[in-house]
């Protein structure tokens, strides 16, 4: 393996190049070929004079890119009217999917396809890719991180202040890079951030595929593994829905993606020439742009640059592959590392314990899945072999999904590894292996697999999911690398069955993506459910909240449930009253009596003033598990609704006044300086005044 | 006379936009079209979406090396992208707030340091720089026709179709609550013996049909039907919004005296909670 890649003369790199064994097909399908790097001239698009260019193979994914979005739209449409149980819409959805995917995805993985088509079918999957959440909750941010994100860039447009505090999701101030992108685009253009959002995300979703087929096409040399790649990306976990909120997840993985195709261009450009020093120079841009954007994708980026530079080393110190500047990696590699570290430190320390909990309680739950139970801390009450019980996630409970897709969902986890395992024989086969960036994408691709065991804990899922956005890059390219010879089959009898099967298990891939990655809830519109963000939405919500802001002003401090929260912080610009385990300010909400003096007390010293309630708290139980915040009690354990009375406590209580009420929400207003609660409160002082007394006095004992 | 004027303005812009005073005229268009009256306005949003990266590459590459094609479309809009967001810090830390004026005077000033680099490139070089000029193919432009044309006829099915497909209606309601000042109370109102308080309710009407109701006042502990306030009753037509004033006496006025002011449907739909007011007797001093 490898012989003679090391001897061979270096051939001449520039940012154009393909792999020679392109005009010579049947000596890369037999093996015979090694890949070697030819230079082509920078020209204009290239225009394929093939026969597959022409008639109906080459109409046929443009017709299904305009009737499949007709579909799409329909099966949309159907889905609001659907009641509870009806599963039609699905099938139209996935009927108007294929019609567009799978003559575009057979067009994208054929290298006798023209230039033009290649690109225009790039741009037009990662467009289509957006407009399934589009159409599920058009012209509306609908998720949680969506609205706080969305209400930062309004206050930024607003008052021109960077880094202010968001108390809905505490971290998102420290990385404000997305929301100045689109407060400068609100600037100049005059658009609405709501209008600004759609557009980014159509924006990034197309070049997001460019960017992968740009970095396949780096790393591997082919136009057409380029696209393969592209398509095998655009079908990849969260692609579709996750990364189609306006949040800086989004905005960040897409400049992630070309800040490791810029890597990879570095690494092939002339070692001596400017071009190299300009690549360099656009991914310490981009680290410097990511650091600013998102926590974790900023992480991922120095993990790809390191991956970089570690294949560098190992394979100069190998001597297979001399073309790489190890130096220079490394040193991209520390400026980038610096910089994560240094905003890490100075300007978001808050992000540890953010990002902490997700980790330690994916960590936990995987070791007590898989250990027994050791690594969890035991709660009152509770056995260990209950909480392994607990803890341990079922896949697809409770799923109001078609079968068909969650058959997917578990197939997809078994294709997967398959599409690699081709992948790299291919890979092995072609000697692409001994290029060093080939190897550090197949090394990120296989994280892809590592993180497989997360997804039995209910954390660890969470995980899963985030870093696959990330990983599915490797797996990308190296999907890309390895079908790509598939086309090359000189007889059309095996080339056909072989890229229909392929097309045949790309869209199974995608079907069970859909299905691991997005509940229906989040994915389709449709009847109201209680406490589901997107359908616990209501325009009810939406005006009380408009009301409250435009009658007592911003700031105001409040707590209500979870949609509550939503709607309050950012049309309302309230500031929510965050409860912990010290305070039970959930009590306000949830408890089925008054709140007792300690509640009343934490009140007044965060400054509550209101409580927002949604009477419909008494009716359901909250779809995501917890009514107000994940630490509540039985949060994601309840059985049955609040009772009646969480609802009807403050009917009698003489310092609450209600100031609105519409058929499901009350708006009431404390007022914690009336006569009753100062006389309840002047207890509560003098109690914590005796403790204090109290330790004071113990401390002074204990000292002498 | 055409040939030579358009040769004339590449020589000094450059092919590509690409020669200091062609970077400097990217950023003036991308300027000119944001001060455009509100509304026009968003006709910049392909150049906001493309001139910072554009400046950005020709600067960073140089005009010769600058990538084209697909791959230099997808680097420059990735790059317009991320470059606010420096140019946002750029403004933070020249302690000036992040407003529309201070956005325009950053795409400026970027674009002004990048046609100095371009002119000290230039310079070094002994000459104009350029890339060589953009050409379009005829052959290349008939089989664009097809993708390009597709592309923009899925793009009208999917704005279309989402305003004329039939969605659900949103579910209807009816707001009723506080107004005008006694939106604000936030304690119990004192109020003089034998004052009769006008207390102002709004009710919004946010159903599809016409709805009617009675506002009625309830004052605690009175049970005397005549010692209610007077009902007042109302109809409001769909997406109708009408301030309600409702009065009456407070005779047993104490150090909390609570009255309900409840929103009766005469058609028996759902009823809501009554809002709530608390008044003292404005001579009681120790509440």
């Amino acid at each position: 393996m490898g012989t003679g890649v090391a001897d061979r003369p270096r051939a001449p790199v520039t940012t154009m190049f393909r792999l020679r064994a392109e005009q010579d097909p049947q000596a890369l399908f037999d093996g015979a070929w090694r890949p070697e790097l030819e230079m082509v001239e920078p020209a204009g698009p290239e225009v394929t004079d093939h026969r597959s260019n022409h008639g109906i193979r080459r109409l046929l994914p443009f017709l299904g890119m305009i009737f499949g979005s007709a579909i799409v739209v329909l099966s949309y449409s159907m889905a609001d009217y659907a009641v509870p149980g009806q599963k039609e819409h699905f099938a139209v959805f996935w009927v108007g999917t294929a019609m567009f995917l799978v003559p575009a995805g057979w067009r994208l993985l054929s290298h006798r396809t023209a230039a033009i088509d290649r690109y225009v079918l790039i741009v037009g999957v990662g467009m289509f890719t957006y407009v399934p959440k589009f159409l599920a909750f058009p012209y509306r941010p609908a998720y949680f991180d969506e609205v706080g994100h969305w209400i930062q860039v309004e206050r930024l447009t607003d008052d021109g202040l960077l880094f202010v505090k968001n108390n809905q999701i505490v971290v998102i101030s420290d990385y404000p890079a997305m929301h100045m992108f689109a407060a400068a685009v609100r600037h100049l253009t005059g658009i609405s951030t709501i209008v600004v959002a759609i557009i980014m995300l159509v924006v990034l979703h197309a070049v997001a595929l460019v960017g992968i087929y740009v970095l396949a096409k780096t790393v591997t040399g082919s136009e057409h593994a380029g696209s393969t790649a592209a398509f095998m990306y655009s079908i990849g976990p969260g692609f579709w829905f996750f990364s189609s909120q306006f949040s800086y997840e989004s905005y960040g993985i897409v400049i992630l993606i070309w800040g490791t195709a810029a890597m990879a261009k570095m690494l092939v450009s002339d070692p001596v020439g400017w071009t190299r020093t300009a690549w360099m120079l656009v991914v310490v841009f981009i680290v410097a742009v990511l650091v600013a954007t998102h926590h974790l994708t900023s992480y991922m980026f120095v993990i790809v640059i390191g991956a970089y530079a570690g294949a560098a080393l190992i394979f100069r110190l190998l001597r297979r592959d001399t073309t790489l500047t190890v130096g220079e990696s490394f040193f991209v590699f520390g400026i980038a590392a610096l910089m994560t570290l240094g905003w890490l430190i100075e300007q978001a320390p808050g992000t540890q314990s953010y990002v902490a909990p997700f980790i330690s309680g994916g960590a936990g739950d995987v070791v007590a899945i898989f250990g027994g139970g050791a690594g969890l801390e035991e709660p009152e009450g509770l056995l260990a072999e209950d909480l392994e019980v607990e803890e341990a996630r079922e896949l697809f409970a409770g799923s109001t999904l078609p079968l068909y897709e969650i058959i997917m969902g578990f197939v997809s986890i078994l294709i997967l590894p398959m599409l690699a395992l081709f992948s790299g024989i291919v890979q092995l086969k072609r000697a692409l292996l001994d290029r060093a960036i080939v190897f550090a994408m197949t090394l990120f691709a296989a994280a892809y697999f590592l993180v497989y065991p997360l997804m039995l804990s209910v954390e660890g899922a969470e995980i899963a999911r985030r870093t696959w956005s990330f990983t599915s890059i490797g797996l990308a390219v190296m999907v890309g690398s390895g079908f790509q010879v598939l086309s090359h089959m000189p007889q059309w009898w095996k080339r056909a069955p072989a890229m229909g099967f392929t097309m045949l298990l790309f869209m199974c891939v995608l079907m069970g993506n859909l299905a691991t990655g997005i509940n229906e809830v989040y994915r389709f519109p449709g009847v109201y459910v209680y406490g589901s963000d997107t359908r616990s939405t209501t325009l009810e919500i939406q005006d009380a909240a408009r009301w409250f802001q435009a009658t007592q002003g911003p700031n105001q401090r409040l707590i209500g449930d979870r949609t509550i929260q939503m709607w309050f912080n950012s049309l309302g610009k309230g500031i929510l009253g965050v409860p912990d385990g010290g305070n039970r300010l959930w009590d306000f909400v949830i408890a089925e009596e008054e709140p007792d003096a300690q509640v009343l007390h934490a009140a007044r010293q965060v400054g509550l003033r209101w409580v927002i309630i949604d009477e419909r708290q008494a009716e359901f139980k909250p779809f995501i598990g917890f009514y107000l915040d994940q630490n509540e009690p039985l949060a994601t354990e309840r059985v049955k609704p609040l009772a009646e009375s969480s609802v009807s406590k403050y009917d009698d209580i003489p310092w609450v006044i209600r100031v609105y009420a519409s058929e499901h929400i009350s708006i009431y207003r404390l007022d914690l300086s009336s006569i009753e609660i100062r006389e309840v409160l002047a207890t509560v002082d003098a109690d914590n005044a005796r403790r204090s007394d109290a330790a004071r006095a113990g401390l002074v004992e204990e000292a002498e | 006379m055409r040939e030579r004027l358009v040769g004339a303005v590449r020589s000094v812009v450059g092919n590509r936009f690409d020669r200091p005073a062609g970077v400097i005229a990217a950023a003036a268009v991308l300027l000119f079209l944001a001060e455009l009256p509100m509304g026009l306005r968003a006709i910049a949003l392909p150049a906001a979406l493309f001139v910072p990266g554009h400046i950005l590459v020709t600067t960073l590459f140089g005009p010769l090396r600058a990538p084209v094609g697909l791959t230099g479309v997808g680097l420059r809009v990735i790059l317009s992208m991320a470059a606010y967001p420096l140019l946002a810090l750029g403004i933070f830390i020249v302690d000036r707030l992040y407003t529309r004026t201070a956005v325009l005077i950053a795409v400026l000033a970027f674009a002004v340091i990048a046609a100095l680099v371009g002119m000290a490139r230039e310079y070094a070089a002994g000459g104009p720089v350029t890339g060589p000029p953009i050409e379009l193919d005829r052959a290349w432009m008939a089989q664009a026709r097809l993708p390009i044309v597709s592309l923009v006829l899925a793009f009208l099915v999917v704005a279309v179709g989402v305003e004329v497909a039939p969605r659900r209606p949103p579910v209807e309601f009816v707001q009723f609550h506080l107004s005008g000042r006694w939106a604000l109370v936030d304690s119990a109102v004192p109020v003089e013996r034998g004052f009769e308080p006008v207390v102002e309710t709004e009710i919004v009407n946010r159903s599809r049909s016409t709805r009617r109701f009675e506002v009625a006042a309830y004052v605690d502990g009175v049970e005397d039907p005549s010692d209610r306030w007077v009902p007042v009753r109302v109809e409001l037509l769909p997406g109708e919004e009408l301030v309600v004033p409702v009065t009456g006496p407070l005779d047993s006025l104490a150090c909390r005296t609570e009255v309900e002011i409840a929103l009766r449907d005469l058609d028996g739909f759902d009823e809501h909670d009554p809002l709530t007011v608390f008044f003292r007797a404005a001579d009681r001093t120790d509440c």
